[in-house]
């Protein structure tokens, strides 16, 4: 039982490292991106690239997740500049067919470069076997996603709600109209939180790069969830994110436990439920 | 001006025309055979596969003289993995006047296009699509199978795990959420028990433990097969779910728990992925090991071709499978000198020729795969570049492990 939850904690927070992107670009912009799973898959090619069959180090895999976190980023500000931009201000389905497009398109540039085959990248030294915690075997990548996934809470969760940038986005995210009145760079900012909710997917791509297999199908497998997770949580609130992925991997790892006859359905039961108790989400739909 | 003696002239050329052969008229063009697969969405790995095998195989064909002086044209369509695009794509072809088909990936595509095959007139080879409906209750003359059917693979992997280690008495099990992964386990099992009951022993087989397919995290499943206390274990995942599997059941050290591991299908593409932590040793079905073919020169023409245009020596099973599935075509032709389908399918009914996977024969009453059987067995290695290496080969004749023919009925 202690396995299992570790276990839930170790997918709630690889599921939240992919759903901070999402949850953060619809707080700003009311977008609900399609292409994030392709970013976040992006993330992991570009690590993989850099690190080759292995990375050396547990501090290589975090600074190369971040070097491909960086270069998902400038990828957003080129889709802010030709796609998202052009649409600003019209009805939001289209928005949604926009980002599907993008989707495809960044899918099909992944398949272009890096091709068909299945690739993997193995965990750096430290992490690839497991430690003994209380009797119970646990595998060392694990204890490094939960790390990273709280480490990338906390700041979030300090940049959005306690520094100045921060509240500045909030102000944009509200009223743009009145916050360019008052002399701030709207549009700057909405570009800056853009890339960086495209960052947060290529980060969350290199980070989780040596728990998954690469491969053209890889961002599907996270963004289904991801989208459960922002849902649940509240769309846009980063806080609703982060208790939802815990709330969603709990309940998958005792849908496991309890019912393992039926993989993976009862998230969807869950879904319903936390809907039918929260319409708007565990703690609200925010505009961050 | 026209006559009567131009009308009787004209009447009767067109009467020989007519009367001569099929593929007699066409001569003045190639033959050309369409292919459906998949090359955009899910399964586009096995698609391109399965299109590079099919091209090689019309290359070296045309490289021959072709087929009775003839040359092949591969017309290729996707089936963007959608029943309706196979369809259209069907319709696109056969509009054109094509009457030869090859086509895969999977079953629901495949499914989509075998009613119509009949009143179209069309022979149709398929590689890839695993379901039991195929030749049973969905079986159709005008459709052959290649290379691959659940209970002869599967219950013949089975029953060659129970004869090689008569020691392994508990197994666990572990599969996807999936009906066809469910079949391939069941077939597994049921080789299995057969085979351990006529040895007289009884065995202990777990309840099969249930992943998600297309999961990010098997590390629960892991764990609970890692305690199940079994010696033997039948892993049946697929494609990207296998290799995360393994990879995150790396940790747990899944391969010293076992005495025996077995993979289903996804052979050599999880030591390719893997490298140099592949498993210790694992056994899989395939349906082409090419390096333990070296005395079958289809097998190493297309083996070399492949490299060539892949710089990759170890090819997926699906490009010699679909390979033979063009060659199985060609040789009809050349049997019957003809490309309408009540001539070539009683010539491939007949037909038992050495194709690139082996042995290439179906049974006669529902167009089942009746050929050769390859099971490998390979793991980590020290000594080699890539990390891993092929330990042993096992090719078995299949015949005996076909379920029995039932066309038309549900088994």
């Amino acid at each position: 039982m202690l396995f299992t939850l570790i276990n839930s904690l170790t997918l709630g927070m690889a599921v939240f490292l992919v759903a901070a992107g999402l949850t953060l670009i619809f707080g700003i912009m009311r977008i609900l991106n399609f292409a994030h799973g392709a970013f976040f898959m992006l993330g992991a090619y570009l690590t993989s690239t850099m690190v080759q069959d292995m990375p050396g180090s547990v501090w290589i895999l975090i600074g190369t997740a971040l070097v491909a976190g960086v270069i998902v980023g400038l990828f957003g500000l080129a889709v802010q500049h030709f796609v998202l931009s052009k649409l600003d201000g019209i009805d939001e389905h289209f928005m949604l067919i926009a980002t599907y497009a993008v989707m495809l398109m960044t899918v099909g540039g992944i398949k272009s470069v890096w091709g068909l085959e299945f690739h993997s990248v193995d965990p750096p030294p430290g992490l690839d076997l497991g430690v003994d915690i209380f009797g119970t075997f646990v595998p060392s990548f694990s204890l490094f996603i939960i790390c990273a996934g709280g480490v990338v809470f906390l700041i979030l969760d300090y940049v959005i709600h306690r520094s100045w940038a921060g509240k500045l986005a909030v102000a944009i995210a509200r009223d743009n109209w009145t916050t360019n009145l008052m002399g701030v760079n709207g549009p700057l900012g909405t570009k800056i939180v853009v890339a960086a909710s495209f960052a947060l997917a290529g980060l969350a791509g290199g980070l989780l790069l040596p728990n998954q297999t690469l491969s053209p199908a890889l961002g599907d497998t996270f963004l289904l969830m991801a989208f459960i997770t922002i849902v649940i949580g509240g769309l846009g609130n980063i806080r609703g994110a982060f208790v939802a992925a815990l709330i969603i991997a709990v309940i998958d790892g005792l849908n496991t436990y309890f019912l393992p006859s039926f993989p993976g359905v009862i998230i969807y039961v869950g879904m319903v439920a936390c809907l039918l108790l929260w319409p708007n989400g565990i703690l609200g739909e925010s505009r961050l | 001006m026209l006559n009567r003696r131009h009308i009787l002239l004209g009447s009767a050329a067109t009467v020989g025309a007519l009367s001569v052969p099929a593929v007699l008229r066409a001569q003045s063009g190639p033959i050309r055979i369409g292919l459906i697969t998949t090359l955009s969405g899910p399964g586009q790995v096995y698609g391109q596969y399965i299109k590079d095998g099919a091209e090689l195989s019309v290359a070296r064909i045309n490289s021959e003289g072709g087929v009775n002086g003839q040359q092949i044209e591969l017309v290729v369509r996707d089936d963007k993995n959608s029943p309706d695009s196979a369809l259209a794509a069907y319709r696109e072809l056969t509009g054109s006047g094509i009457k030869l088909i090859a086509q895969g990936t999977f079953t629901a595509n495949v499914l989509a296009t075998l009613p119509l095959l009949k009143d179209d007139g069309v022979t149709s080879l398929v590689v890839g699509s695993s379901a039991l409906s195929v030749t049973h209750e969905n079986f159709t003359p005008n459709m052959f199978r290649l290379g691959y059917s659940a209970p002869m693979c599967f219950g013949g992997y089975g029953h060659l795990m129970a004869e090689r280690f008569p020691e392994i008495n508990k197994w666990a099990l572990v599969r996807s959420d999936v009906q066809a992964l469910a079949d391939i386990t069941n077939y597994f099992a049921s080789g299995l028990v057969k085979k351990a009951e006529a040895d007289g022993r009884k065995l202990e087989l777990q309840e099969p433990i249930l992943v998600p397919y297309n999961g990010a995290d098997f590390r629960n499943q892991i764990s609970q097969v890692s305690n199940s206390g079994a010696d033997g274990l039948f892993n049946c995942l697929q494609g990207a779910d296998a290799i995360s599997y393994y990879k995150q059941a790396r940790s747990f050290q899944l391969d010293k728990r076992f005495k025996l591991l077995c993979d289903s299908a996804n052979e050599l593409t999880v030591a390719k992925a893997l490298g140099k932590n592949m498993l210790e040793s694992t056994w899989s079905w395939t349906a082409w090991y090419p390096q333990a073919m070296k005395d079958n020169p289809s097998s190493d023409a297309l083996h070399k071709a492949y490299t060539e245009l892949r710089n990759d020596p170890y090819p997926n099973w699906y490009v010699g499978v679909s390979h033979d599935c063009i060659a199985t075509i060609a040789e009809g032709i050349k049997a019957t000198q003809s490309i309408e389908a009540a001539d070539l399918i009683p010539a491939i009914e007949n037909l038992s020729f050495q194709g690139a996977t082996g042995n290439v024969t179906f049974r006669k009453e529902d167009h089942a795969f009746a050929g050769d059987l390859t099971y490998i067995r390979f793991g980590r290695s020290d000594t080699t570049e890539t990390g891993w290496e092929v330990f042993e080969t096992v090719h078995m004749a299949g015949a005996e492990f076909l379920e029995p023919a039932t066309p038309g009925q549900k088994l």
